[in-house]
């Protein structure tokens, strides 16, 4: 079975300029999305109380509410969470422990099954956004010094950009359909900073060894042959690991589902930008044969 | 090309040995109960006939009995026969035998004499509670501060040298003197205490503990805040809890599987102790009310009197070296053994004969303020007069509490006490507490979506890359074997975004496999051997193979760096996968290919799905 008989001939580079001005209004969607709607950052970022309730009838969020407040609780987020028998409670404040909130809530509801409570104080949530950031930044200066000492500086840099497209992208998107962002969702956000890479190497890896085997062919036509002989591999390594991260979404429950999201977003950007971006990028920095090549220095023989 | 049997060898035993290694994983738990005599080493035979026979009786006889480490394990088949055990065990051997819950691995021995046992499961896939506590060493820093400052004192008056005020910083602890000879007081300081960093500011000059010293202090006052909530969590019975340092201040406590959630929370997270204070008599409590108690005095309510009580303890928690709570004519009490610090008490009685003296009860509590706008977690020392009795003799190293409110009260007392003090005070600033269920259906919903997540690709491979597919099947399912194998030998727990980062790597690691055969197609295409394009294949695709995990590999470390808890345990699961997964992709299946097509030499046809 193949589904690339031939290899393509899909003249990408040609493109570049337009898959540009694709990639500045994805960007420009991402950043407005997140400054209009705000980010929803999950309890390990802001502090609080969340209860996960299993009952035994199926329930409406409305009629739990109105319990909750009639019983002088109304700050409370009530939502419904993986079944129709689940619910999800989340208060901004924390004005009781543990136990006096349990006891409260089964005063309540007297059958229902307390499954979970998170309370997480507010510092907590401050120290973890900071390290949060700290890795992100971390990552980024890594894998690029990583590239920067593999290839060459060009082609950190153009990789670099590509790299900054998977998280504004991921976050735009939860912030445009107002998904909770939380502490595994920023996981999955770091290891796409990490996996989107590999496609680039490889796309890098092909360009430099092109350049080894078709001395006389122009930069522009190495980088589009190379992108063309690896777009089989790219796509089904994508594919095969989007069958996966799909099937941690579908049935990974609903702890997963924030984390498995971010991953689908993030493989499928990321295929994109490693393409285009890093591709087009370092061509237009001024990619040439001699840059990546060192030229061999003379030997004394040849000199006589 | 006909492999070496060095090569044969190593593939069989890594593969031996991650099979073996995660075999115990297979056998399950069981609750448990656990027994150990109260006194001696052993459980003494009779008693444990009794107690087996008490067990028929109530048709709650054990799966199976093993013996542990002087402890007897009696496994279940299901929680509720565990807990009826527990319970008919203590009722009727109360005296004998310390009973606990605990969840233990159906794995046989075996398997453990060769150091092999079963993944550690955290909490979010097995319940129990977890609490992130936050050590307050600033207030130990103070107090350190304000002790250095007496000795200061005492040195600048015995050289005669005058300072216009000392006071300490409690932001930093810093110490600040004012004086009009800054140098000299500095030079004095210096030099009578070498640890401490001195610096002059104008007419300031500022003391500060140096900062091996301040790493010093914290690092004391961890480890003996943990000690302290070790043997705290040891009386609470609750096995496999683990506390851990976290960061610089922090430490994270993990208690799986405990089922009396309230009781665990108000132990770990209580600080109580007692102080004993002789009563003021030279001042009048009525009036201290409305005008403030005097120096050297505290006022406090007892049975709703307002009463003055010297402010300097005659007794404090530090002293008692042992406490048990009994019941005396029905009311309950506390008995208390002191230790270092006895000699002082007896004298102090002593020389008080005929003086009532407090009892005090100090709790450290939490609440919240709004500083700001923004919610702030703090705490406060709840006092509570227990008891006041007029000493009628000199107070040797034993004596009893009474006026305790009720049996409850006075067991947990007792049990802080024997636990000793916290070395510093503690906030609660996370805790988060799973359900047993939720538990299971979190590994229910893992294992899940491993099964279809590994099936899909499995089937995928198997359909496009034929035989090549079904050996990188084969890669795949000893990477699986590999991961677990690892996590059970290095005791990591396992964790929902563990098995997350176990899904995720099967797919990461099928990458090299396509990488692969897609270059021996590749070959194949432009009329290379078959052979020779295997060889070319796995050569040219190795090096972009390592490439391109590496950049994976470091966001993973930099994540495990980061990270704690469950970050923590996906990261690791990802690093293991993609490093045991350069060893299945590539060894493993060069060997099994290779030995599959040595013989056909020359051969062009491949199967490999073109």
């Amino acid at each position: 079975m193949e589904f690339f008989r031939k290899t393509t001939c899909i003249d990408f580079m040609r493109l570049r300029k337009h898959s540009l001005v694709i990639s500045l209004l994805l960007l420009v969607f991402s950043v407005g999305s997140i400054m209009h709607n705000g980010l929803r950052l999950g309890l390990d970022f802001t502090g609080g109380i969340q209860v996960e309730l299993h009952f035994p009838n199926i329930v409406e969020t409305a009629n739990i509410r109105q319990s909750l407040e009639a019983n002088n609780e109304p700050e409370v987020q009530v939502q419904s969470y993986g079944t129709a028998r689940d619910i999800l409670l989340k208060f901004q404040k924390i004005n009781k422990n543990q136990d006096e909130f349990k006891q409260s809530l089964l005063k309540i509801f007297p059958n229902v099954e307390i499954r979970r409570i998170d309370i997480v104080g507010p510092q907590i949530g401050e120290e973890l956004l900071n390290d949060g950031m700290l890795a992100v930044f971390l990552s980024v200066i890594a894998t690029m010094a990583y590239i920067a000492i593999r290839f060459e500086y060009r082609f950190a840099i153009s990789a670099a950009l590509s790299l900054i497209h998977d998280p504004v992208l991921i976050l735009g998107i939860f912030a445009f359909f107002k998904l909770e962002f939380n502490l595994i969702s920023l996981a999955a956000l770091l290891t796409i900073l990490g996996y989107s890479l590999n496609d680039t190497i490889v796309v890098y890896d092909r360009i430099r060894e092109a350049f080894k085997i078709y001395p006389e062919k122009k930069t522009f036509d190495i980088v589009n042959l190379s992108i063309n002989q690896t777009l089989s591999r790219t796509i089904m390594t994508s594919g095969l690991t989007l069958m996966v991260v799909l099937a941690l979404y579908i049935w990974g429950g609903p702890t997963l589902s924030g984390f498995a999201l971010a991953l689908i977003i993030g493989i499928l950007v990321g295929t994109y930008s490693s393409i285009y971006i890093a591709g087009g990028f370092a061509v237009a920095l001024g990619l040439s044969r001699e840059t990546l090549i060192k030229p061999k220095k003379q030997s004394l023989a040849g000199t006589v | 090309m006909k492999k070496s049997w060095s090569a044969y060898l190593l593939v069989g035993i890594v593969t031996l040995v991650s099979c073996l290694y995660s075999l115990p994983n297979i056998y399950g738990e069981a609750p448990a109960v656990e027994i150990s005599p109260t006194v001696g080493e052993q459980v003494p035979e009779n008693i444990l006939n009794k107690v087996k026979v008490s067990l028929k009786n109530q048709n709650t006889f054990p799966e199976t009995i093993k013996q542990q480490n002087g402890k007897i394990i009696l496994m279940f088949d299901s929680p509720s026969k565990q807990i009826k055990a527990k319970s008919i065990i203590s009722q009727n051997f109360n005296s004998r035998l310390n009973t606990n819950l605990n969840i233990v691995s159906r794995s046989p021995a075996w398997l453990s004499s060769i150091g092999a046992d079963p993944m550690k499961l955290g909490l979010d896939l097995r319940g129990g509670i977890h609490l992130l506590l936050s050590v307050d060493i600033n207030s130990m820093l103070l107090t350190q501060a304000q002790n250095n400052v007496k000795e200061i004192q005492a040195v600048l008056n015995l050289k005669g040298i005058k300072t216009k005020g000392i006071e300490v910083n409690p932001g930093n602890s810093a110490i600040k003197i004012q004086s009009q000879n800054p140098k000299l007081v500095a030079k004095t300081i210096s030099d009578k205490f070498q640890n401490m960093e001195v610096t002059v500011n104008n007419s300031e000059v500022e003391v500060e503990l140096g900062t091996t010293e301040k790493k010093n202090i914290s690092d004391y006052v961890m480890e003996k805040t943990i000690a302290t909530l070790n043997k705290r969590v040891n009386e609470l019975g609750v096995a496999e809890a683990v506390i851990q340092r976290q960061g610089f201040d922090q430490v994270a406590v993990d208690l799986p599987g405990i089922q009396d959630a309230a009781r665990a929370h108000s132990i770990i997270g209580k600080t109580a102790t007692l102080r004993f204070y002789l009563q003021d008599q030279q001042h009048d409590p009525i009036k201290a009310q409305k005008d403030g108690a005097p120096s050297g005095t505290r006022l406090y309510y007892f049975k709703g009197q307002p009463i003055l009580l010297e402010d300097k303890p005659i007794l404090t928690g530090d002293s008692i070296a042992y406490a048990t709570s009994t019941m005396a004519e029905g009311s309950p009490l506390v008995v208390i053994r002191l230790g270092q610090g006895g000699n002082a008490f007896n004298s102090a009685t002593s020389k008080n004969i005929g003086r009532p003296m407090a009892s005090v009860y100090v709790e450290r509590k939490q609440h919240i303020n709004m500083v700001r706008g923004q919610p702030i977690l703090s705490s406060y020392n709840y006092e509570r007069i227990i008891n006041i009795a007029t000493i009628q003799s000199a107070l040797g190293n034993n004596f009893q509490i009474t006026g305790i409110r009720s049996p409850e009260e006075a067991s947990d007392l007792a049990l802080l006490l024997r636990s000793g003090a916290l070395a510093a005070p503690i906030n609660i600033v996370q805790e988060t507490s799973i359900g047993p269920s939720l538990g299971q259906d979190n590994i229910n919903q893992g294992i899940l979506s491993l099964q279809i997540g590994s099936g899909l690709v499995i089937i995928f491979m198997l359909l496009y890359y034929r035989l090549f597919g079904l050996v990188a099947n084969l890669a795949i399912s000893l990477n699986i074997v590999m991961i677990v194998a690892a996590l059970s030998l290095i005791g990591m727990t396992l964790t929902l975004p563990g098995i997350a980062g176990i899904v995720l790597t099967v797919g990461m690691a099928v990458d090299a496999n396509v990488l692969i055969n897609e270059r021996i197609r590749e070959e194949l295409r432009k009329g290379v051997s078959g052979l020779a394009s295997i060889k070319a294949g796995y050569e040219q695709a190795f090096a972009t193979i390592v490439d391109s995990n590496v950049t994976t590999l470091i966001v993973a470390i930099i994540l495990f760096a980061l990270g704690s808890g469950s970050i923590r345990g996906f990261a690791v699961t990802l690093i293991i996968g993609l490093l045991s997964s350069l060893f299945t992709s590539v060894t493993f299946t060069r060997l099994i290919v290779d030995t599959i097509y040595h013989k056909d030499k020359g051969s062009n046809k491949l199967s490999i799905g073109i």
